[in-house]
């Protein structure tokens, strides 16, 4: 086994897995993805100088291949715009049992994630779950400071406004069908 | 659930909470495919541009020879090629093609439909015993008429006034229509789920992979809480059986929303379960392996450290050979020594491979 991959997997792995897994919220595609930030990476290991911390490089490219990813699928859905595929169907069905064994709130808050941009849910993803600095954020990223800033900003806005009108709508329901 | 608003640093905790998702893989398994992958990778970069290339020059050749047409001499060609495909392709490889072309439900005298069960919140594949031979369009209002007289009634009134039939002009296509003034439209997010994955369960066991909807007769169901439903496409995926233990107050067997690449693995994998409410079919003290299999047949292999309960056996066999034909296998030996029989299954003759789960349940007898 390759010498360099046993040393990232056993320090990176989990991390880098669950970040893609946040992102494109299905464990297959997280499989694939983390197969190709694995291939990206041993390609390109010689030429990492350190000027960040090697996680954050991991999860840059990461984050490149996530976005890449969902370049294709929108190619995808915009080639079959008409049709409600099988995977919008269950957009929130295939939630993984560590989710499903949460409380309501935190399984709301992992539906809600999913509404929110994909440069939101970048930064939340790094900065709550992964629990990166606001500089290491930048960094993974390439953004500066103050951008990781205002988007966490707005992405937690954002997310608490889904969370607020998610409760409402099911609050509604429930009441509407104990009236009935 | 807590009352909102929420405010930010309550999201901000919520967010940390949320749990790490792992990995199934193991680094040999995560490797493998790494090597695999660079593999391609590798070959793409050396071969890609020689064989574009090559590609190439064949188009310029071919163009520079159609400059003089010989049409008498090509056609001649054309048939003598079509006639060498015709007769090359061995019986194999026939039997191969046409097990793939077979519906996946080819059972005249079952029809397997997807029921809710609002309890769980789960689709619960039913097989249900059809009589006469029935066109393609009959048999789910057939089926529904005999559920309608079973325990099962009240799940199945779901699909009260629902028709499903195939697109004019064999376009492979079905078309669900739904009648205006149906329980789903006035149905809560969890309930309006569950009616379309059960209409897709449905489709799925019968080997369908495209469905339009309908309200009446005009296209799309608007669903309030989904929003406007108008086709879906069936994803190709193979998955595994598990024990659901209080559906419609039975004990039965499900199919997992999770994807395992091989029979093998997906026996392995049928050993423990990750997901909520459902349990491996396999007992403990029961070890299950593949130890050979061919084009169309698995045979499956049996070892016990503790002797399981008949019902537990029997429906350890049925949940293997429902995997075994959700990938592709038509009939299942299985070995083990000392026993002659897993419930109504026996070991060491070829078994083919039940058309749908459940079908205890019409009887309400488990």
């Amino acid at each position: 086994m390759d010498p360099v991959f046993e040393q990232l997997y056993e320090q990176y792995h989990d991390d880098l897995f669950n970040f893609l897994f946040y992102m494109v919220r299905n464990r297959e595609h997280a499989e694939d993805l983390v197969q190709e930030v694995y291939v990206k990476v041993l390609r390109s290991y010689k030429r990492f100088k350190g000027q960040c911390s090697e996680k954050t490089w991991l999860l840059s490219i990461a984050r490149h291949v996530a976005i890449d990813f969902f370049r294709k699928q929108k190619r995808r859905q915009w080639v079959k715009a008409s049709e409600w595929s099988e995977e919008q169907l269950g957009a929130d069905e295939p939630m993984p049992e560590e989710i499903a064994i949460q409380n309501e709130e935190i399984q709301l808050m992992y539906r809600c994630l999913a509404r929110c941009t994909v440069d939101q849910q970048l930064v939340l993803v790094l900065r709550f779950i992964q629990s990166l600095s606001i500089a290491e954020t930048a960094a993974a990223l390439g953004w500066t400071e103050s951008k990781v800033k205002t988007t966490q900003h707005r992405a937690l806005k954002a997310l608490k406004q889904y969370m607020e009108e998610e409760a409402e709508r099911e609050e509604w329901r429930h009441e509407k069908i104990s009236l009935e | 659930m807590k009352k909102f608003p929420w405010n930010e640093r309550c999201i901000e905790h919520n967010l940390e909470q949320l749990p790490l998702v792992k990995d199934r893989r193991t680094k040999e398994a995560v490797y493998k495919r790494l090597q695999r992958a660079q593999r391609k990778m590798r070959w793409r970069r050396r071969w890609l541009p020689a064989a574009s290339m090559a590609l190439f020059l064949a188009v310029v050749a071919v163009g520079m020879n159609a400059a003089v047409p010989e049409r008498a001499e090509q056609q001649q060609r054309s048939s003598t090629v079509k006639m060498l495909r015709a007769g090359s392709a061995s019986p194999q490889v026939e039997t191969i093609m046409a097990a793939d072309a077979a519906p996946a439900q080819e059972d005249a005298g079952v029809m397997v439909v997807g029921l809710p069960d609002e309890a769980n919140g789960r689709v619960v594949p039913v097989a249900v015993p059809l009589s006469g031979r029935l066109a393609p369009e009959e048999r789910f209002t057939a089926a529904l008429r005999v559920l309608g007289r079973s325990p099962l009634r009240a799940a199945s009134a779901w699909f009260n006034g629902v028709v499903i039939q195939p697109a004019a002009g064999g376009t492979g296509e079905w078309m669900v229509h739904v009648p205006a003034h149906h329980r789903v439209f006035s149905a809560n997010r969890k309930e309006q789920k569950l009616f379309v994955d059960a209409l897709v369960e449905t489709a799925r066991q019968m080997g369908e992979r495209r469905l339009r909807f309908f309200t009446g007769e005009k296209e799309g169901l608007e669903l309030p809480a989904l929003g406007m439903v108008k086709a879906t496409k069936i994803k190709e995926r193979q998955r595994m059986y598990y024990k659901n233990s209080a559906s419609f107050g039975y004990t039965v067997l499900v199919p997992a929303p999770v994807s395992a690449r091989t029979f093998p693995e997906a026996l392995k994998q049928m050993k423990t379960s990750t997901i909520r409410g459902l349990e491996p079919a396999i007992p403990p003290g029961v070890n299950v392996e593949l130890a050979d299999m061919d084009a169309r047949h698995a045979t499956v292999r049996i070892q016990l450290t503790a002797q399981p309960h008949e019902e537990d056996a029997a429906r350890m066999a049925e949940a293997v050979l429902l995997t075994a034909k959700e990938f592709g296998f038509r009939e299942v030996t299985f070995a083990a020594d000392g026993l002659s029989n897993l419930g109504p299954y026996p070991v060491g003759m070829r078994i083919r491979v039940p058309a749908g789960p459940n079908a205890l349940l019409m009887a309400a007898g488990w």
